[in-house]
């Protein structure tokens, strides 16, 4: 039993094929981490996922929630409603409400969306705060916050709604080296509880220490498929290890200044 | 100066008109403003159509005009509106054009990704729009707001020549008697003035409470 399901997933923003044909099983408490170079349609496959960008070809299924391109414009938006209920999504530039505390950008969603009574909100929103290490900034206002605070703040509003999955856009891209550690501490965590997990990221100690599976993208295509282990030390394609070696910060070419 | 003092009963009822029709028309205004920005940005290709052709034609023609039309065409066809009904639905109308341009660029102010994080955790298009976009929108709108409730106030003394004993008109009602007439303009200026101040204030007590979280 897959907690997603992806098939000939297609997403082209007019005349630019962002991919085409992806496949894609994850299972229950599965950490996939998506790695390749920018403009490879990393992202736009996770934003597929959740319907924040449309799929012109394929089908989604996520736990008892499923998309098809082929279905009409109503059963479309019905899926799409019952697949956000299921996931949560944390985005590179968090995306915070600004006119809310930060108790109150917890707690909206679940008042909101699921008219749970605000007491029981704040309850679990307390708990949420606490967890990501945050509950003495209850009141404030996002602003006054860090970018690392912020993301966790994020991550907990994403919580809120109790998802069976989680999707990560480039959580740390936005933030300060020094900041990075503290997000990716509270995603280990959530790793570590048993979170279905897609994490789009370039932090690639992130991937070797945390993910169960590395995916790798590039062209619109997934290029390859493996353990961390495998993926670091031997990748397959001639692409991938071009990948890393820039990742790793060993130049290809000589620069010239 | 005296003349002024005398008659400042019958000057103030005529200042009341005019904040009652200005705050009338406000109100209206702002839900016809509202109402006409969501058409343009959500609506399908005839709402949109109708509230850009709605806000041009009301842009484009003299709201002298516009009152003209309801009080004095509309008895053609049998409507026959009293002055002050006349005068709240032409400057709603006028004022509803003018609002519904602020709120559009306002709304289009908030960043998309406020958008993407409210569908994200559930909330439906309207529910983002009143929970998420709306309020941060309010915030950037209330400033050219402000401009136009301040002309509003103003633009109110317009509504004098169809007979609405405003403070404009109720000054001319005692220059005709009186024959003299500075003392009653100068005084109905100040009286334009501290309203306006007083508008001011609120507005900007209105903007701070808003930036509080910025």
């Amino acid at each position: 039993m897959f907690m997603i399901e992806v098939k000939q997933l297609g997403k082209s923003f007019g005349d630019l094929v962002v991919f085409r044909d992806i496949h894609l099983h994850i299972h229950p408490r599965e950490i996939v981490v998506l790695v390749g170079p920018s403009g490879s349609g990393k992202s736009t496959l996770l934003r597929c996922l959740n319907g924040l960008e449309e799929p012109d070809a394929g089908s989604v299924v996520i736990g008892d929630a499923s998309w098809d391109f082929s279905m009409d414009v109503s059963s479309k938006k019905q899926a799409i409603r019952k697949i956000r209920t299921s996931t949560g999504m944390v985005f590179q530039s968090f995306n915070l409400f600004p006119h809310m505390t930060v108790l109150e950008n917890v707690i909206m969603a679940p008042t909101i969306v699921k008219k749970m009574s605000r007491t029981e909100a704040v309850e679990i929103g307390e708990a949420l705060l606490a967890k990501v290490g945050l509950l003495n900034k209850r009141d404030e206002y996002p602003s006054r916050l860090s970018g690392g605070q912020q993301q966790r703040v994020a991550i907990a509003r994403a919580l809120a709604m109790q998802p069976e999955i989680m999707l990560f856009d480039e959580p740390t891209s936005a933030l300060d080296p020094e900041l990075t550690g503290e997000v990716l501490a509270v995603m280990k965590q959530l790793a570590e509880e048993g979170m279905t997990m897609i994490v789009v990221t370039h932090e690639m100690k992130f991937a070797r220490e945390v993910a169960n599976r590395v995916i790798f993208m590039s062209d619109g295509v997934i290029q390859e498929e493996s353990t961390p282990e495998q993926f670091f030390k031997q990748p397959k394609t001639e692409r991938a290890r071009k990948f890393l070696r820039q990742i790793e910060g060993v130049p290809d070419i000589e620069y010239q200044v | 100066m005296e003349l002024v003092l005398q008659n400042f009963q019958f000057l103030l009822t005529g200042a009341y008109y005019t904040l009652l029709i200005t705050i009338v028309s406000m109100f209206f205004g702002l839900i016809i403003g509202l109402l006409l920005a969501l058409a343009r940005l959500k609506g399908n290709w005839l709402l949109s159509g109708l509230a850009k052709g709605y806000v041009s034609i009301v842009r484009g023609t003299p709201i002298l005009v516009q009152i003209f039309i309801i009080y004095f065409g509309l008895p053609d066809y049998g409507i026959t509106l009293g002055p002050l009904t006349a005068a709240f639905i032409s400057l709603s109308i006028n004022i509803g054009a003018y609002l519904s341009e602020t709120f559009r660029g306002a709304i289009l102010s908030v960043p998309k990704g406020q958008t993407e994080a409210a569908q994200s955790l559930g909330l439906t298009s309207w529910q983002t729009m009143r929970r998420v976009i709306l309020p941060q929108a309010a915030r950037v709108a209330i400033p050219p707001m402000g401009n136009t409730f301040i002309g509003m106030l103003k633009e109110t003394s317009l509504v004098s020549v169809v007979t609405v004993t405003e403070l404009l008109r109720s000054a001319q009602l005692l220059i005709a008697q009186y024959y003299v007439a500075m003392p009653f303009y100068i005084a109905i200026a100040i009286m334009y003035w501290v309203m306006s101040v007083f508008f001011s204030f609120i507005l900007n007590r209105i903007e701070n409470r808003l930036s509080k979280a910025y």
